[in-house]
């Protein structure tokens, strides 16, 4: 199975899990690591990397880690570890919302995890919508 | 239409429906029954905004409802199908509709109602209604996502009111 770990500023990643209990009941090996404002970044590698590992002592094989924001710390640090080990056992998707971390939860068993990271890529993109335009369009 | 699970839920679509069990279930559409959803341009349209672009959602009033749920030729549809208020399915059931179990998702509180459960408040019309569901054979049941255990609802409601 595969780990889903979100990793964001401040208490963002937390709050989007607690926000996928609400919609879909708890998931297991689901969870987030946040970046506090007195922390330093080694502390938090530290932290996704023991995250990691409790993963795969939960029976996951694979990791999947979603990120606030392209380019910043969380992102930064995430893209070191993932670096490190196989594409095929880990990946990172930066940019990450609600409905992205909902896709992941309820899409990791069906797919590789190449797959998947492009279903999450697109439901993350599909989600942004202007939607006073969409409303414009429906009710002409 | 094959009914995978008939609904009361005051919010109709949204997150716990689509994503909650419309996955689960595999739902390729969903049927909002309610009057006054289908009389409010803006309601519909919120509704069939909410749902992703492959799950078919239709508002109906509740008499339009009961033909389509009886309609064969729509046998291939998997439906969620929606109610706004216990009362709104209870005329269903009178018209004939076959409803089994009745899924209880959103009941939220409003002044003049009290909260029975998490999730569930009730006055004194949502009770007569589901006392009614229940003599005619309805097993009520309040789930609000399908990873949560179900709690049968009558043993909960409460006598006084």
């Amino acid at each position: 199975m595969i780990g889903i770990l979100v990793v964001a500023h401040g208490a963002l990643g937390e709050e989007l899990v607690n926000s996928v209990a609400m919609i879909m009941g708890r998931v297991p090996l689901l969870r987030a690591v946040g970046l506090k404002s007195d922390q330093g970044l080694d502390d938090l590698s530290a932290e996704i990397k023991k995250a990691w590992q409790e993963f795969e002592r939960g029976g996951a094989d694979r990791l999947l880690v979603l990120v606030d924001m392209f380019g910043g710390s969380c992102s930064n640090v995430a893209a070191r570890l993932v670096n490190e080990s196989d594409p095929k056992s880990s990946a990172l998707i930066t940019g990450v919302n609600l409905p992205m971390v909902l896709e992941a939860a309820i899409d990791r068993d069906l797919y590789t995890l190449e797959d998947l990271v492009a279903k999450i890529v697109d439901a993350g993109k599909k989600s942004i919508v202007d939607v006073r335009a969409v409303m414009a369009e429906k009710l002409r | 239409m094959a009914v995978l699970l008939y609904r009361v839920d005051d919010r109709l679509i949204h997150g716990q429906v689509v994503v909650g069990w419309g996955r689960y279930l595999k739902a390729n559409s969903i049927l909002v029954c309610s009057d006054r959803v289908a009389s409010d341009e803006l309601a519909r349209t919120m509704m069939e905004m909410g749902a992703p672009a492959d799950v078919k959602v239709e508002v109906m009033r509740l008499n339009e409802a009961v033909a389509a749920l009886g309609n064969d030729s729509l046998q291939k549809r998997s439906a969620i199908v929606l109610f706004e208020t216990p009362a709104d399915a209870l005329r269903l059931v009178e018209l004939d509709v076959p409803i089994k179990k009745l899924n209880v998702g959103g009941m939220h509180f409003r002044p003049g109602k009290r909260q029975i459960m998490e999730g569930v408040s009730v006055d004194k019309g949502d009770c007569a209604a589901l006392y009614e569901l229940a003599a005619r054979g309805v097993d009520i049941y309040v789930q609000m996502v399908p990873q949560a255990r179900p709690v049968s609802l009558i043993p909960k409601l409460p006598c006084d009111i």
